[in-house]
């Protein structure tokens, strides 16, 4: 019973890490746009050149803080949060066994 | 390998951002002495997050310059006009544009790689404080939203 709820966790971990890891398709696809219509924007107006890429690079920086969001959370997923829950789940069956709930 | 030449805005947003990283990992590691959780594996965990932080944006930066050099002598023509609150056609990419947005997307990918393979270490290396290390990848973006609040409010006192 113990394995199948850590099991339950595992599986749980894995889903959410890999449901959070989608946030990271859409920062490549917005970037990729915004510097290629940047782009377009310095050939229409060289002298803009220096203004654009400030812009440009502080917009990148946000657009990416989104897919820096979802690994991060990933991440943590992935690698702490199974540890975390597993000890809950333990302490949590313990203290309901110690007060005769179980 | 030619040498790259550093635009001076990579240079003054690099600035920037390096310095409100650092701000604010000096108030994370206050926090963490508030908390009396501070030691050495914390300490190693912000340098090593800060390291990456700036790093990561200087090489976007230069992506975002490498992208905008590639336009140099290109002409692109303007945009057809069209009548109030018409949205104009959608007009093909130039090939360079295109070249940029590929180059971009690849740099992003790239720099991705590069986190999961600093939070790998940072979480297996018992040296490391994962926490810290991965909470600093956050500062460029609130230095960002307080250089924009600074910004707006240097505009409005004028």
């Amino acid at each position: 019973m113990i394995e199948l709820a850590i099991g339950i966790i595992l599986a749980g971990c894995a889903i959410g890490a890999g449901l959070a890891l989608i946030a990271g398709i859409g920062p490549g696809i917005g970037e990729g746009n915004a510097v290629a219509k940047a782009c377009e924007a310095i050939g229409r107006q060289p002298e803009s050149r220096g203004s654009v890429t400030s812009t440009m690079i502080m917009g990148c920086a946000i657009a990416e803080t989104t897919g820096l969001y979802g690994l991060v959370i990933g991440i943590l997923l992935i690698f702490v949060a199974p540890n975390l829950l597993i000890n809950a789940f333990k302490n949590g069956l313990l203290w309901a066994k110690e007060n005769g709930f179980i | 390998m030619g040498s790259v030449t550093i635009q001076p805005a990579v240079r003054q947003e690099t600035g920037k951002i390096a310095a409100g990283v650092g701000v604010l990992s000096v108030l994370t590691a206050a926090v963490y002495l508030i908390l009396g959780r501070f030691n050495y594996t914390v300490l190693l965990g912000l340098l090593l997050g800060m390291a990456f932080a700036i790093g990561n944006f200087f090489l976007m930066a230069l992506t975002v310059q490498h992208a905008a050099e590639k336009m140099n002598g290109v002409e692109v023509p303007a945009e057809p006009e069209t009548e109030d609150g018409e949205e104009p056609p959608q007009q093909e990419l130039s090939p360079q544009a295109k070249q940029a947005k590929k180059r971009m997307q690849l740099s992003y990918m790239g720099r991705m790689a590069m986190l999961v393979v600093m939070a790998v270490v940072a979480i297996k290396l018992p040296c490391f404080d994962a926490v810290p290390a991965l909470i600093v990848q956050l500062f460029p973006r609130i230095t960002v939203f307080i250089e924009g609040l600074m910004m707006k409010k240097e505009q409005n006192a004028q």
